[in-house]
């Protein structure tokens, strides 16, 4: 891959050199633009000791267009779909070319951490969220051990 | 507002279809019959007072568009002194409205001009050192690339380049912001031009925020027929009937959708996506034929008059209901109406579930059957046609004789349209005293839009005087519909 | 430092065995596909909403006209394996079909057929649209169809 913009490198380099804690992010050897990521679920939130495995993708025009990103592993939860998208304002309209691959995944992180169910991707999640948050999160919990511990054995 | 004074406002809603249209020329008589009938208020203006669906609006060519839009933004801009970018910046985040602006921006000039998002008070930021980073792209550039907005977020020229690139590739123009994050800052498009390169996106840059501009502005609508360049001009934004003279498409000014009175935008929107995610459920129902109701042969519609005549057995039926003709009667049109389950609310869910697929089904039914019966009248219409020229060619009258007949399907087009967006405004009205009165309305609009239907269908056999009398009644019953609960 | 010692464990046991872009990708086809095809003859979405491997799509051609094939609705079932989009989709017809370059036992579309048009730059909507362009081609067009719905 030629010609890789001085903004990635210098992103790259930061991100290996000081990574942020609870958050890992590799770019892939074949293509630079492509990290493997990986994100620990935030402590006294339901993902807590689950590790989710996620995939970033910086399309040609990034800075100008933001990441894409997308959850390999399952996750319950109100703002991310079955098939991994999340939804999140700064993916989208809320994307500022100043906003960098470490802040997408700090905010990836949070979110994680303060689900909203009133800004929904998949709506039988938020609904079970809003009718009864208790059973919602231990359905997240089970989900975590389920799904974001056994990732580590299965691959 | 200069323009607008010059123009004599030219389209006027046809609501008194059968009047306006006779008055010229043709035998007296009938005319004489009209006037008696018809209007008794208003003799200068007719239709204007009395007709619920009456709208100004004008075709503009694209030209015309834009020599307004600036006529308003040169106004601005001498009123205010300010720059023409930032007029049409003000106007396009105000809703066009021009004394709300000039009011707030002599009130506290900057303080509204922050609030628009075109200044800020924040401190320009500093460069610093021979060759300062560029934090978009990380670069080292010289002091002169860097260029600001308003708020003083400092990027390289490069970089806004390809900012505004991608901005307009996403079709985004009007609403270009800083690219500093959590910046609301808008980008004016003088600055745009400054840096923009490309000249194929310079264009197109020019030509989306022209479209922003006019989809901002509230007395201004593109037509939405395919392929038409025209852009409606109303007094108000109203949603109202338009008839777009060059393409001829007919919609909604405030929505762009089909015209749809009695129903209002949200409604109808509503309403139209429900259909669209049951059209599956809802098929079932929308098959063409039918069996008679008494001996059971399958009779296929070929008019559009609900009112049925079995072929083989000739019993007279209702097409929707499949109920006996007779008892429809004049009275009462009790097909029309839905009947709710009165204990509904003590059922089980499955059971609720189906009751509300069986109201929506009842609803969609008669939504899908006017629309159906619509475009078979087109088929009569074309029936007519071919006897008149047949009639014509034997000497059996003239053409001007027989134009009644024309008037006559062209006026059960319109009333049976009414009838069919009387549905969805049914299907979401709250039951109550208003929604008895809609549907009592809409039952007897029903009743003589098949009886002038009926007559239509057999109009040589039918007199004249009778089936005018019909067309008469039918559109009064529309009308007095519409002065009720058209609300717009 | 637990944390990145497994971290670093799972990155490497997992190093990019798929093409990196696959799943973005077909994120977007599945986005174009609900905004459907311009003229609606063609569609194409996953065949189970809750795979995130994106692996198995449903599809839709509806014939073209003025062919044997005019107004009929055929169903395809279209395999996007771990190296979409550099290898080309495996394609199977669920509707019984009678056209060159499909199996007439098991309704499987030749892969060399679709190796003849494929780059990495190719897409499910590209596919469909040619499988398509193939009904209205002389020598198929009037080719006699199997009874209209019946399936393999």
């Amino acid at each position: 891959m030629a010609g890789l913009p001085r903004r990635i490198i210098k992103e790259t380099q930061r991100l290996m050199a000081e990574p942020v804690s609870g958050i890992t992010a590799v770019p892939d050897e074949h293509n630079s633009r492509y990290f493997h990521v990986v994100v620990a679920g935030p402590s006294q939130s339901p993902y807590e000791g689950g590790l989710f495995k996620l995939e970033l993708f910086l399309p040609e025009e990034y800075p100008m267009s933001a990441p894409k990103v997308r959850f390999m592993t399952k996750i319950y939860h109100p703002n991310i779909d079955k098939l991994g998208r999340i939804c999140l304002d700064i993916l989208k309209d809320k994307w500022s070319p100043a906003l960098q691959i470490r802040t997408v995944l700090l905010s990836i992180q949070a979110l994680l951490s303060a689900p909203n169910p009133d800004d929904p991707l998949d709506n039988n999640v938020a609904d079970h969220w809003k009718t009864n948050e208790k059973s919602a999160i231990e359905q997240a919990r089970q989900w975590t051990q389920q799904y974001a511990k056994a990732s580590i054995n299965n691959h | 507002m200069s323009g607008e004074v010059s123009r004599q406002m030219s389209h006027v809603s046809e609501g008194s279809a059968m009047g306006s249209d006779g008055n010229s020329s043709e035998d007296l008589d009938e005319d004489d019959y009209y006037m008696d009938n018809y209007d008794d208020l208003d003799l200068d203006c007719p239709s204007k007072a009395d007709d619920p669906e009456y709208f100004e609006y004008e075709p503009l060519q694209v030209i015309d568009a834009e020599r307004m839009l600036n006529e308003e933004i040169e106004t601005l801009c001498t009123t205010l002194k300010v720059n023409p970018s930032t007029a049409k910046m003000l106007l396009f985040g105000h809703n066009w409205n021009k004394e709300e602006i000039i009011d707030n921006y002599q009130r506290d000039p900057q303080g509204f001009l922050i609030e628009s998002n075109l200044a800020s008070r924040r401190k320009p930021d500093r460069l610093v050192g021979a060759k300062p980073v560029c934090s978009v792209c990380c670069r080292e550039v010289n002091p002169d690339r860097f260029l600001s907005v308003a708020c003083g977020h400092m990027f390289c020229r490069e970089c806004w380049d390809m900012h505004f690139q991608t901005q307009i590739q996403d079709g985004i123009t009007t609403g270009i912001e800083c690219m500093a994050k959590e910046c609301s800052i808008l980008v004016p498009e003088d600055f745009v031009y400054e840096i923009l390169t490309q000249p194929k996106l310079r264009d197109k840059y020019s030509k989306f925020s022209f479209n922003d501009l006019i989809k901002s502005h509230p007395r201004l609508r593109f037509c939405p027929g395919i392929d038409c360049a025209v852009i409606i001009k109303a007094k108000e934004c109203k949603a109202k009937k338009v008839e777009c003279e060059a393409c001829g498409a007919v919609y909604c000014f405030k929505c762009g959708l089909n015209y749809h009175a009695p129903t209002d935008c949200a409604v109808v929107k509503k309403w139209l996506t429900k259909c669209e995610d049951d059209s599956e459920t809802a098929n079932y129902i929308s098959a063409h034929t039918k069996d008679c109701p008494r001996c059971h042969v399958c009779i296929e519609k070929n008019g559009g008059c609900n009112h049925m005549q079995c072929p083989s057995c000739k019993c007279d039926f209702c097409w929707m209901c499949l109920g006996d003709w007779n008892n429809h009667g004049s009275e009462y049109y009790e097909c029309s109406r839905y009947k709710e389950n009165p204990n509904i609310a003590h059922e089980s869910m499955h059971v609720q579930a189906r009751e509300a697929l069986k109201k929506y089904l009842f609803y969609y039914g008669r939504w899908e059957n006017h629309a159906r019966s619509l475009q078979l009248e087109e088929i009569t219409r074309e029936n007519i046609q071919t006897r008149t020229q047949k009639k014509v060619m034997n000497n059996e009258g003239t053409w001007i004789d027989w134009q009644y007949l024309f008037h006559a399907v062209a006026l059960l087009k319109k009333c049976r349209y009414t009838l069919q967006y009387t549905y969805p405004y049914a299907y979401y009205m709250d039951k109550g005293s208003r929604k008895e009165l809609f549907e009592y309305q809409q039952s007897q609009l029903e009743s003589e839009v098949e009886n002038l239907s009926w007559k239509v269908e057999r109009a040589e056999i039918v007199d004249r005087g009778e089936l005018e009398n019909q067309m008469d009644i039918a559109e009064k019953r529309r009308q007095t519909l519409l002065k009720d609960f058209l609300e717009v | 430092m637990n944390f990145l010692y497994i971290v670093s464990l799972l990155l490497t046991l997992n190093n990019s065995i798929h093409a990196t872009s696959r799943h973005f990708q077909l994120l977007d086809e599945l986005n174009a596909g609900i905004n459907g095809a311009d003229d609606r003859t063609i569609s194409w979405g996953l065949a189970d909403d809750d795979d995130n491997t994106l692996t198995n799509w449903n599809c839709v051609i509806i014939g073209p006209p003025r062919t044997n094939f005019e107004n009929r609705i055929y169903q395809l079932r279209v395999r996007c394996g771990e190296n979409y989009p550099l290898d080309p989709p495996e394609v199977r017809f669920v509707t019984r079909i009678s056209l060159h370059g499909v199996n007439e036992d098991s309704g499987v579309v030749d892969p060399r057929s679709i190796e003849a048009f494929w780059t990495k730059h190719s897409s499910i909507k590209q596919l469909l649209q040619n499988i398509r362009k193939w009904m209205a081609q002389k020598g198929n067009s009037n080719l006699a169809q199997p009874p209209e719905g019946s399936t393999y």
